[in-house]
């Protein structure tokens, strides 16, 4: 259903993503998981048209990515979007179904059962959308996405700058929709969600896929998401750091991992090696990023957790 | 064409709702009513300078609005991340910026129309220019009309030139862009009278040709001066006047299109 291939995509001398190769199947939600800046929202974007790969092909549908065919299938939910602030939700939600070249009466009827899905209060209806609470724009947003009925969803960060609240809200909307069969790629950096709610994941740091595949597969049981990923991370920085002699990730970097660790300040230098380490070790771009997962083809079956078996 | 008519909808709605845009109008309307007043009750003044104030007014606001809200079109979806909704959709880039042009285009022509109402009303009200011995002089009023049609389509020229520059500059840069072709585009019929002279170098003969040729026309745009001072052109003239603005209209948002095409989010 969306065919990444070998795709890069450059800005000036730095490499935003590092030829990425990565298929998602129909019904399938995939967790696109990584530290802030690790090139998500850029795939994202490629995939949906509003930036044009380096190298490389992404195709959805067997249709070219940002193509206006592709782009009738699918909806979208930016991170952080301030929707049109003077329309009223309904008024949004109408023209976007306006958009889809739908009628009044189709439209109508999409507005009131999602608007009722997204579970947004009768009263803010007809509000104007800078009104809402943060949460409420997530649930308008997530409603537009949804207006065309489409194939694919494609959500960035949904649940990033949501209360707990707004956020259990947001997942069982994401549920529902894989229920209904929908098929869902999002990206995030909150990996408890994306554990409860992915079939598959894939991380991805410094633009470079570091693990590919099933929830099963990637998470060893006694072991957590959070746990795999921290491994990922660490051990795909460790050796740039050694190999270069220079001196410390970038505050970026460390940043991110200090926040991913943060509630659980396990030395990960102490454990015991596991599966998931294991992983990690493969997995660490020495002499080149072994991301399985990159190589479009299947991987064999010594690197199981990193493989991806259609 | 559904998809530019909702878009263009959307765009005519959101702005028309911007407390930006109520306030600038208000002014204009206020500072016409009281240009027109004050200038009636001084002592004596020409009737051609109380007409000039008014549809200079007229001219001011128009400007002003072009510009301000027209740097914003963009900029705004952009800030506010719903192009990346608006673009993820079956939405052209050439389809959002004709809507950015359309839509504003509209409110410019319903808040000229509004201006030019209060203008006509307030200068009958306060003058004998418009209804002399309870007859409406309808040539005069008709000269009003056919100098503020010219204006909106300056206004709209000015617009293309906004959109044009916002399609790959920030706010700020793209305002003082466009109303520096605005300003060139005024004296470019000026400068080429100036270098017909014999006493002035070929270069600058050349120069104020090259000028002439590759800026808008801004000046024939500007009827004011001519109708007040009984200078008329000929049916011919205008509407090579105003096809001359349409041509302009058409480089400049084909060319925004192509900077906005390549433009990546």
């Amino acid at each position: 259903m969306i065919e990444i291939k070998n795709v890069t995509k450059t800005f000036g001398a730095r490499s935003a993503v590092k030829n990425l190769s990565l298929s998602i199947d129909k019904g399938e939600v995939f967790g696109f998981l990584g530290p802030n800046g690790a090139g998500k929202t850029t795939t994202m974007k490629m995939i949906l048209g509003l930036m044009r790969p380096t190298k490389g092909s992404i195709t959805l549908f067997n249709e070219k990515a940002g193509s206006i065919a592709a782009r009738r299938k699918i909806g979208f939910l930016p991170e952080f979007a301030n929707y049109y602030q003077h329309l009223t939700g309904r008024e949004f939600l109408e023209f976007v179904g306006e958009i889809f070249g739908l009628g009044q009466s189709e439209i109508d009827k999409r507005s009131k059962r999602l608007l009722k899905l997204v579970n947004l209060p009768t009263e803010a209806h007809d509000r104007q959308v800078h009104t809402y609470s943060k949460g409420m724009q997530q649930r308008i947003g997530m409603a537009q996405a949804l207006m065309n009925n489409p194939d694919v969803l494609f959500l960035d960060e949904p649940m990033s700058g949501l209360d707990p609240i707004g956020r259990r809200e947001i997942k069982d909307i994401i549920i529902e929709l894989k229920h209904q069969g929908k098929t869902i790629f999002f990206n995030s950096h909150i990996l408890s969600d994306a554990q409860e709610i992915c079939d598959r994941i894939g991380i991805i740091h410094l633009g470079s896929l570091l693990i590919s595949g099933s929830i099963k597969e990637v998470v060893p049981t006694g072991k957590t998401l959070e746990d795999v990923f921290v491994e990922a991370i660490t051990g795909a920085n460790k050796p740039a750091v050694a190999k270069e002699k220079k001196p410390l990730p970038t505050i970026a970097q460390k940043t991110a991992v200090k926040t991913l660790t943060a509630d659980k300040p396990k030395p990960v230098a102490k454990k015991k090696p596991s599966a998931s380490t294991t992983v990690a070790a493969k997995i660490t771009p020495k002499p080149k990023p072994a991301t399985t997962a990159n190589k479009p083809k299947p991987a064999t079956k010594k690197s199981p957790p990193s493989s991806r078996k259609k | 064409m559904k998809t530019l008519y909702a878009l263009v909808k959307n765009t005519f709605r959101e702005t028309i709702r911007d407390r930006i845009l109520i306030v600038i109008a208000f002014f204009g309307v206020i500072l016409i009513v009281a240009t027109q007043l004050l200038s009636a009750i001084s002592a004596r003044q020409d009737d051609k300078v109380i007409v000039d104030l008014g549809l200079g007014m007229i001219d001011l606001f128009g400007m002003i609005i072009t510009i301000f809200v027209g740097t914003q079109l963009i900029f705004r979806e952009i800030d506010k991340k719903t192009i990346f909704v608006l673009l993820s959709k079956p939405v052209t880039r050439i389809e959002f910026l004709l809507s950015k042009f359309f839509g504003l285009g509209a409110i410019l022509t319903l808040i000229t129309a509004i201006m030019l109402v209060v203008f006509i009303g307030v200068t009958a009200f306060s003058t004998d220019l418009i209804v002399q011995n309870g007859i409406i002089d309808v040539q005069f009023v008709g000269q009003i009309l056919l100098i503020t049609l010219f204006s909106l389509l300056s206004f709209l020229l000015l617009l293309a030139l906004v959109i044009l520059f916002s399609s790959f500059m920030k706010p700020m840069l793209a305002a003082f862009s466009a109303l520096t072709v605005f300003v060139i585009g005024h004296i470019t019929d000026d400068m080429r009278t100036f270098a017909m002279d014999n006493t002035v170098s070929p270069f600058f003969k050349q120069f104020a040709d090259a000028i002439y040729f590759v800026m808008p026309n801004f000046a024939v745009l500007n009827l004011k001066n001519f109708v007040l001072s009984n200078v008329f052109f000929t049916p011919i003239e205008l509407l090579a006047a105003a096809a001359g603005a349409v041509f302009w209209i058409i480089i400049a948002v084909t060319l925004g299109s192509l900077f906005f095409s390549r433009k990546e989010f």
